[in-house]
């Protein structure tokens, strides 16, 4: 449906995005994720043709757009959610969510399917944010896109809105049967809604792939840190382990350019590692969260500047300045970088 | 009686002051000898298609040059700007003499060309001449709405599938309606209202019509004229409480990049409006500054155009502070204040002739200074007003109440706490008063004593001596006064609001 290549945009002398790739198509939902500025929005903005291309090219069902051949935006049938909503202010619901549909039906079917139903004859300015994007989204599908955008959809929620809003909407997506960009800055949004999420950072794609495999295998040493909590701790390989001031566990080169011997930094996650109170252990404990079914500790390792964060059951309840000792504990191999 | 009380009393006096008028024109034309089908509703139907034609012709004008200015890519968009909407400081009378003086055989552009050229005139050329310079008032209410308009708003129209101009037109237009329908609004009662304009160019309208009944002495007449026109502007300005603007804030700038024959068709849309609102007045006044005919002008004109104006801008802060502050109040002072800024809506011709009458009717304010002084307080004081009201609703009494806890009486406290902080608001209002009495014309017209002339009468009667070339020196000393009104306006502490009818 949707194949990007190699696609490039700049804002005069600044490059937003460099060497883009990406396609999909059936029902699949890529979220893009990265932090500010990370050229994330960009690719939506030239997908949906608001955004000029410096090189590369895209190829939208039997459209190609290059840096020569451009199509305008209502030509690419693409259904766009905006962060702020862009509801139409003068519309009631209804008339927003068919701004351009001749069929009644598939109106009324997607403020069905949305519960707008109540809503239908309301202006947006008396909307609730989470309605706001519901009938925004109901909008967009409405339409019959080949293609859904969605820009930060979430992010002018409140938190209790989030999680459940960002189930519906995904659903929503699912039953329409289109694929679709989900940009987000919330690294748990992207790793739940997406069935492959992509990584971007200067304008660059770091990784893409399934969530799960973005999450336990990430590819460079900013997606290990960006996606979940974690920390990158020195080590070195020994045999088929790596040893740590932690601890020692089996270690997973993901980049696969290391051998026995080699100095690296591992991704520690606050699930990897196990505690067990000790007067003559290698850690002591600066900063205690109580979190309800788990207790985050964040402790200074001997010989360390950094501080790392250690998650284990509420059961186990220890005073600040407890020392411990530490054991890798983890059912997974530990990424490892090259240092 | 407290000084709550006192202050009300005032603005209610004021209020009356400015009521006064009407109530002396339905004396003064009661059973005036008019016949209404042959005598009053050909001016019926000549006031309101000039106005219809004006504007239309100043959406025309002032709705794509807003667009132009407000979204597209255009080199020195603000240079654009400024000079779309300096028009705005023509006086009416001003731009009506230069067209008049510039067309025609005889006229300037005959000169320079060598053959004739037809009369701007009549409906027609009274309709062009009012809409080259009223468009800007739609340009600015237009531009005003148009900026508050998120840019994602025609993304997700676009995504949606609608072309451009489908999305400006569905999305856009119902948006900007309401701030046209504002400059719309201010284009008619501007016009309803404007005596020069069409008296120059041949037109009768109402306020041609009573300035020559004025002189034929048929002031009844003039008087029942003057309460029609005030009854179809009354009807115009009851739209004036449907028109609201939404406020919105824009997130996301809007802009459109012109292509095809969209850019040379808006660029020389640009050009000939300049041309013909700025370019073609600059010529006129060139050609007659160079001619024989020019001189200067006296040390007694500038001081009688200055005193008159000087005086009535301290008489009109002086009373727009009770109102206003009656007005902070809210109840009833709110209601006169309402009543005292009437005046501004009142044609110059229509309040000229009530207070004319007024003056024969009491010997000691017969062709004197104080009426003419009394006059333009009447008409201007709204422009006090405005800025006050704003101040004055902003001033915390809890400042006032400090200063009484910390000893002093309320004069001292009003002297130095309250009166500071009205200080700037009172010197900006003051301002507007000075720069609009200066470029008046009708009531002075009307109302000055013998042998006072100003800058405007002056300009008056070299119109019809038909000795133009005196015209130039007192012509760009108003606009000067008047383009220093308009930018005070436009940058003062109410912005827009404050752009209202002239005449």
């Amino acid at each position: 449906m949707l194949s990007i290549q190699d696609l490039s945009i700049r804002y005069g002398d600044v490059t937003a995005v460099t060497d883009f790739n990406l396609s999909l198509s059936g029902d699949e939902i890529v979220t893009l994720v990265g932090p500010t500025g990370c050229g994330k929005s960009s690719v939506l903005r030239a997908v949906a043709g608001f955004e000029e291309i410096a090189s590369g090219q895209l190829t939208l069902a039997d459209h190609v757009v290059t840096t020569t051949r451009s199509l305008p935006p209502e030509q690419r049938n693409i259904g766009l959610v905006f962060q702020d909503f862009a509801l139409f202010p003068h519309m009631t619901v209804a008339e927003n969510v068919g701004f351009r549909v001749q069929d009644a039906e598939r109106v009324r079917h997607w403020i069905d399917v949305l519960e707008l139903s109540e809503l239908s004859h309301k202006k947006p300015a008396t909307l609730s944010g989470g309605q706001k994007q519901r009938v925004a989204l109901a909008r967009a599908l409405a339409h019959a896109p080949q293609l859904v955008l969605l820009d930060e959809p979430l992010s002018n929620l409140d938190a209790a809105l989030k999680s459940g809003l960002r189930w519906r909407i995904r659903e929503a997506l699912k039953s329409a049967g289109v694929p679709a960009i989900w940009v987000t800055h919330d690294q748990s949004e992207a790793l739940a809604v997406g069935d492959r999420v992509g990584v971007m950072r200067r304008g660059r794609l770091e990784q893409l792939a399934e969530a799960e495999t973005c999450y336990r295998r990430p590819e460079t040493r900013f997606v290990a840190e960006f996606l979940g909590e974690g920390v990158l701790m020195p080590g070195r390989l020994v045999g088929e382990q790596v040893e740590t001031s932690l601890g020692t566990g089996r270690y997973d080169d993901v980049q696969e350019v290391l051998s026995n011997g080699d100095e690296v930094d591992v991704l520690i996650r606050p699930h990897d590692v196990s505690l067990l109170q000790a007067s003559d252990g290698n850690a002591k404990i600066v900063e205690r969260r109580y979190e309800g079914e788990t207790r985050l500790y964040c402790l200074q390792i001997d010989g360390h500047a950094d501080v790392v964060k250690v998650r284990v059951s509420h059961e186990q309840d220890m005073p600040l300045g407890t020392h411990v000792t530490t054991t890798i504990d983890a059912h997974h191999a530990l990424p490892v970088f090259p240092r | 009686m407290s000084g709550a009380h006192r202050t009300t009393a005032i603005s209610g006096v004021v209020a009356l002051c400015v009521v006064a008028p009407i109530i002396v024109l339905v004396r003064l034309g009661w059973g005036a000898d008019l016949d209404a089908a042959s005598e009053i509703l050909p001016l019926v139907r000549n006031t309101l298609a000039l106005t219809v034609l004006t504007v239309i012709g100043a959406i025309g004008l002032g709705v794509p040059l807003a667009i132009v200015t407000a979204h597209c890519d255009i080199p020195y968009r603000r240079f654009w700007l400024a000079a779309l909407v300096a028009p705005l400081a023509v006086p009416s009378y001003i731009g009506a003499f230069t067209y008049f003086a510039a067309f025609g055989s005889g006229g300037e552009i005959s000169n320079w060309v060598g053959w004739d050229v037809p009369k701007v005139e009549g409906l027609w050329g009274t309709a062009l001449v009012m809409s080259l310079f009223t468009y800007p008032l739609v340009l600015l209410t237009t531009r005003a709405s148009l900026k508050q308009l998120d840019g994602r708003m025609v993304e997700a129209a676009r995504s949606l599938g609608a072309t451009l101009p489908e999305s400006l037109r569905r999305v856009v237009m119902p948006r900007v309606r309401s701030g046209i329908a504002g400059g719309a609004l201010l284009v008619a009662l501007y016009t309803m209202s404007d005596f020069a304009t069409p008296s120059i160019l041949g037109f009768d309208t109402f306020t041609r019509v009573i300035f020559v009944e004025y002189n034929a002495f048929g002031l009844d007449r003039a008087a029942l004229l003057s309460l029609v026109l005030l009854v179809i502007i009354a009807a115009v300005l009851m739209f004036e409480s449907r028109v609201g603007v939404e406020e919105e804030r824009a997130q996301h700038p809007f802009s459109i990049e012109l292509t095809g024959v969209a850019r040379p068709a808006l660029m020389g849309l640009m050009v000939v409006t300049l041309m013909a609102a700025l370019v073609l007045p600059a010529l006129v006044f060139g050609a007659w500054l160079l001619g024989d005919e020019t001189s200067g002008v006296s040390w007694a004109l500038v001081w009688n155009t200055l005193m008159p104006a000087l005086l009535a801008a301290f008489g009109a802060v002086l009373l727009a502070l009770p109102v206003a502050s009656g007005a902070a109040r809210g109840g009833l002072g709110r209601w006169f204040e309402r009543l005292a800024t009437l005046g501004y809506g009142i044609p110059g011709i229509v309040l000229g002739t009530a207070l004319l009458y007024v003056g024969l009717r009491v010997d000691w304010l017969y062709q004197t200074l104080t009426l003419l002084v009394l006059a333009h307080i009447l008409k201007f004081l709204p422009l006090s007003i405005g800025p006050l009201r704003d101040a004055v609703a902003r001033s915390d009494q809890n400042l006032t109440n400090a200063a009484r806890g910390l000893g002093a009486t309320p004069a001292e406290a009003f002297r130095r706490v309250a009166f500071p902080m009205l200080l700037p608001a009172a010197i900006a209002g003051g301002a507007l008063v000075f720069l609009e009495v200066m470029r008046e014309l009708p009531l002075t017209l009307l109302l000055r004593p013998t042998g006072l002339e100003t800058l405007t009468t002056e300009l008056w009667q070299v119109y019809e001596a038909g000795y133009f070339g005196r015209a130039a020196v007192p012509s760009l000393l108003l606009i000067a006064i008047s383009a220093v009104g308009v930018v005070f306006m436009l940058t003062g502490e109410r912005g827009l609001n404050d752009v209202g009818v002239r005449s």
